[in-house]
């Protein structure tokens, strides 16, 4: 290419480098083109100049005059391609939009708020439970074992010691086994004699687990053995209450169980709330021994086992072998083993308990919500675009793209969300503190849940995903007739089947919500009115351990005799007595055993009748108000030389003598090893123990007299005040003997309460969201039926100039909106009845399908959504028919 | 008039221009008597709104005289129609325009 005259380059070269050094401006993706044209222009010129003679100075600098102008032409290219690239004017434009209609804009935002922070709480909560890594080595290799019987194969039971010490020889799976066996302690150091929780574990459970101790050590093999010396590991809490956190309170000792302990390890903090969902935790861990006659107990468990996956293992080889294992047992052991088999829970969802279902539960009710605040707020847009739709047309019809108005509306939408997501995330940390501490006790992750940087980032793609939803739906409306807009000038019949569709859509969802949340209220409320068997009410108990002390079953008679005529003797008492298996106690002795009826075939193994042996005192039942079914309670002179006698529970009487009296009839069990024959003296009435909605047991109680045991619960029933009669009850087991410890004490009538709270928690929760969801729904016909109406102002004139009078135009507001409230009900109903049986595990003796639940829930919503009708009904009657016809 | 575009009267006159048959930039300014920092603008509004189109001159000219290509305008049938109105509106317009391309080489206008 010719680079000119010689004889001036330099102007030239000047104005190259002029266009070149502006091109720096323009945007790269048109830079080279556009250099390209400025740079043809310029050699263009120059060559023409060259051709006609002397080019004089003026020439020349024109030419470079020409170039400075190549500046506001980059400039111009590129103030465009900001504004077509960028938001920010859009954004600016938005900013300018929103703020000249407050009132929309702070109902948008405050329902997008609800819809997002209730989101983004709920889904924090579910990070926590599913996705945040557990505070143990590899998590995600350990196990928790359990036994299962084939007649109930939802339920998960503890292990029996013989189980698990045949798994630990037998199974190849596991790089460690080990078997956590609950065990609390006398500690007599400090001012009362009180009850240290804790757990004696076997050997390698601190490797099953992943988590050695913060400081010290866990347990050395020798320690395992008869003879091993006494350690104890401490947890975190109890080091900071005992110790103050002192790291020099390793290899100190305490006194537990009248025997000192040498403190060997402090487990760290996070190893506490994870295992054993006992409130409070648990204090003390000490070696486990494992003694003979364990290796031979398989018909009581209770032993609780860990295991961690060897490496390469998957769970399912792991559970297939354990399969094996059952197989061979069942063999070895047909009486105990016939219909016995173990199952592997993942660590994960052991901790998870039975929270992740009300979660998931919550989680569908909160994505609803925001399905009627997206509806909302699409419907504002919609009434607003109705509003602008001469802004979008002058728009349009002054060459803006489709592109580019569809773009405007999301921008605006945009900023909506962005605002309300600021209030969103506000209102979970808010919502998320409520659940929280309205959680059950036992749902003990929960607490750890926070908002951090992923939930954040979650809350702004929902944002994001919200706003582009939302700006489409009304842009694209308009954008497609925008050319009617401009013609028709009034808009009256766009949107219209989209608003119709909004307002089924919001009933249709709530009245999913309120089904749901109907069916929990109504499922409660048969709850509560399950009777349990006793009477709660001013009955208050205490839990001793008394073997340790009363080493024989004459000094165990004597302690307890004493203590509860001392109770009985209290101002105030009106009765006392003690159970073995408490109903509804956090910490219970559950023993069953095979029975057989004298005098009956012997029944094939695995088809025996398991029943609870239970022991109680005399005063028991009428200090728990039992009702007696049938012949006699225990009394004071079924004594230890006396025949041996029995009183059975009503479910038990049912299985086995349905159409007969059991009183007389003779019954077998094991008790401690051997077998015990009794004589049937009556039949006590169903006793609910876990909770109100498990069955009532299959339950044999025997008199303490006859069958003494260390293990008790007193109650006592008071006539008044309970909270004093705690502390008496307290002092009397001192009186008798200072060092006793005592533990769980308390109001029976709470133990009740407290059994359901995870059922009031998903009953609290699904109804507030049902609440908010019946606001919303009744907010949103109500906008979209004014905003409707408040179009029709013309046809409403018109009609009322022809002769139609204010009832008239009343009915035919509120038929229409009738027949979309019905519509969305209609609609609504489908899906509760699909959705609902996600509920039934939930529900107590209600069917998801329940009719009379759907009824009053459809009465109320259709009754909210026709009163929400009526405020714009009433309004359209008052049209005055010249104004109106002058409208436009 | 017809509310589509803000045309003003050195839109016009670009517009005229082409119209008359003169297609690179340069030939516009010398034409109008514009300079260049405003021709150009206007010449990329244009493109925008759909009345010019814009192409690159023949490879073959360009080379023949050993130059690069030149970008090359031309009036649209709408950008005609906006002319239209725009004569109506401003009637010196037929005199502030050169009739026809000047031939290479002479003098150009004061930029």
């Amino acid at each position: 290419m010719r680079q000119g005259s010689g004889r001036s380059p330099l102007a030239l070269t000047l104005t190259l480098a002029l266009v070149r050094l502006f091109s720096a401006v323009v945007p790269r993706v048109s830079r080279a083109d556009w250099r390209a044209e400025w740079e043809a222009e310029v050699r263009y010129r120059w060559t023409s100049l060259n051709a006609g003679q002397h080019p004089d100075w003026r020439t020349r600098m024109d030419l470079v005059r020409r170039a400075l102008g190549a500046l506001p032409d980059a400039a111009w290219i590129r103030r465009q391609f900001t504004a077509d690239a960028d938001l920010v004017h859009d954004l600016k434009h938005g900013i300018r939009m929103l703020a000249k209609a407050p009132s929309f804009t702070l109902s948008a935002v405050f329902i997008l708020s609800i819809g997002i922070g209730g989101t983004v709480a709920i889904v924090a909560l579910l990070d926590t439970l599913f996705f945040r890594p557990l505070p143990y080595y590899q998590s995600d290799r350990i196990v928790t074992i359990w036994q299962r019987q084939a007649a109930q194969p939802t339920e998960r039971e503890d292990v029996a010691p013989a189980d698990f010490l045949d798994w630990r020889d037998r199974a190849r799976s596991f790089s460690s086994i080990a078997a956590m066996i609950p065990y609390s302690r006398d500690y007599t150091g400090g001012s009362e004699p009180e009850v240290l929780f804790g757990a004696q574990v076997t050997e390698g459970f601190f490797d099953a687990i992943g988590m050695p101790p913060l400081i010290g050590r866990a347990f050395l093999p020798e320690e395992h053995v008869t003879g091993g010396r006494r350690v104890v590991v401490i947890s975190h809490a109890f080091w900071q209450s005992r110790f103050a956190g002192d790291p020099g309170a390793v290899n100190r000792t305490i006194s537990m169980d009248d025997e000192i302990w040498t403190i060997v390890g402090v487990l760290p903090k996070a190893f506490e709330p994870q295992l054993l969902l006992r409130p409070g935790g648990l204090s003390v861990w000490t070696p486990k021994v494992i003694q003979d006659h364990e290796k031979r107990i398989r018909a009581s468990a209770w032993w609780n086992v860990v295991a961690r996956l060897a490496p390469g293992v998957t769970m399912e080889q792991a559970q297939a072998e354990m399969n094996t294992i059952s197989a061979a047992l069942a063999r070895e052991y047909p009486r105990t083993h016939e219909s016995r088999s173990a199952v592997l829970v993942p660590m994960r969802e052991h901790l998870m308990g039975g929270v992740s279902l009300p979660l998931l539960l919550m989680l569908a009710a909160v994505v609803l919500i925001l399905g009627i605040g997206c509806a909302n707020v699409a419907s504002l847009l919609l009434a607003r675009g109705m509003e602008r739709s001469r802004e979008f047309a002058v728009r349009a019809a002054l060459g803006a793209g489709r592109f580019r108005l569809v773009r405007q509306l999301v921008a605006e939408s945009l900023l909506l969300s962005l605002i309300a997501a600021v209030g969103g995330v506000g209102l979970a940390y808010w919502t998320l503190g409520v659940i929280v501490s309205l959680a059950p006790a036992g749902l003990l992750r929960l607490q750890e849940s926070t908002i951090d940087g992923r939930i954040i980032l979650f809350a702004a793609s929902l944002t994001a995903a919200i706003a582009v939803a939302f700006g489409l739906i009304p842009a694209l409306q308009f954008s497609k007739r925008t050319n009617d807009l401009l013609r028709e000038r009034q808009a009256d019949g766009i949107g219209g089947t989209l608003r119709r569709g909004l307002v089924v859509s919001e009933v249709a969802i709530a009245l999913v919500l309120l089904v749901g949340a109907g069916l929990l209220v109504r499922s409660f409320g048969r709850l509560l009115a399950v009777d349990p068997g006793f009477n709660p009410t001013n009955v208050v108990m205490a839990q001793v351990f008394a073997s340790d002390r009363q080493v024989t079953p004459d000094r165990l008679r004597n302690f307890f005799n004493a203590t509860i005529d001392r109770m009985r003797a209290l101002p105030g008492a009106e009765a006392a007595g003690a159970v073995s298996a408490m109903p509804f106690a956090l910490s219970n002795i559950n023993i069953r055993s095979n029975l057989e009826i004298v005098g009956r075939p012997a029944v094939k193994p695995g088809e025996q009748r398991v029943a609870y042996v239970t022991i109680a005192t005399p005063g028991y039942f009428t200090a728990m108000a039992i009702p007696l079914r049938e012949g006699r309670f225990i009394e004071g002179r079924d004594s230890e030389t006396a025949p041996r006698v029995v009183v059975i529970s009503d479910a038990l009487r049912r299985l086995e003598w349905p159409n007969e009296t059991p009183v007389g009839r003779r019954i077998r069990v094991q008790w401690q090893g051997k077998p015990v024959e009794a004589e049937v003296i009556g039949v006590v009435a169903q006793i609910r123990h876990e909770s109100l909605d498990t069955a009532a047991r299959a339950e044999v109680f025997f008199p303490f007299a006859q069958m003494p045991f260390g293990s008790m619960t007193y109650v006592v029933r008071g006539s008044g005040d309970t909270t004093s009669l705690i502390d008496s009850v307290k002092r009397q087991v001192w009186s008798v003997d200072s060092m006793q410890s005592v533990y769980d004490t308390g109001s029976v009538e709470r133990l009740v309460r407290a059994s359901l709270v995870r059922q009031r928690f998903s009953m609290t929760m699904l109804s507030a969201f049902a609440l908010v969801a019946l606001i919303l729904c009744a907010s949103g016909i109500y906008g979209i039926i004014s905003f409707t109406t408040a179009q029709r102002t013309r046809e409403i004139g018109l009609r009322m100039a022809l002769g139609a009078d204010g009832p008239t135009i009343r009915r035919m507001v509120l038929r229409e909106g009738s027949i979309v409230i019905a519509l969305g009900l209609l609609f609504g109903l489908v899906a509760a009845l699909a959705g609902s049986r996600f509920l039934q595990k939930l529900l107590f003796e209600v069917r998801p399908g329940d009719p009379l639940t759907i009824a009053v829930v459809c009465v109320l919503l259709g009754a909210v959504g026709v009163a929400a009708c009526y405020v714009p009904a009433r309004r359209a009657t008052r049209v005055d028919p010249l104004v109106a016809l002058r409208v436009d | 008039m017809s509310p589509r575009l803000n045309l003003t009267y050195s839109t016009a006159l670009v517009l005229q221009a082409l119209s008359r048959g003169f297609h690179f930039g340069f030939d516009i300014m010398d034409a109008t008597g514009l300079p260049s920092g405003t021709v150009y603008p206007i010449l990329r509004r244009l493109d925008r709104e759909g009345l010019l189109k814009s192409t690159w001159e023949k490879q073959a000219i360009a080379q023949r005289e050993q130059r690069p290509p030149r970008r090359y305008y031309e009036i649209t049938a709408a950008g005609e129609a906006m002319l239209a109105d725009a004569i109506e509106r401003y009637r010196v317009l037929d005199q502030a325009v050169a009739r026809t391309p000047r031939p290479r080489g002479l003098k150009p206008s004061r930029a």
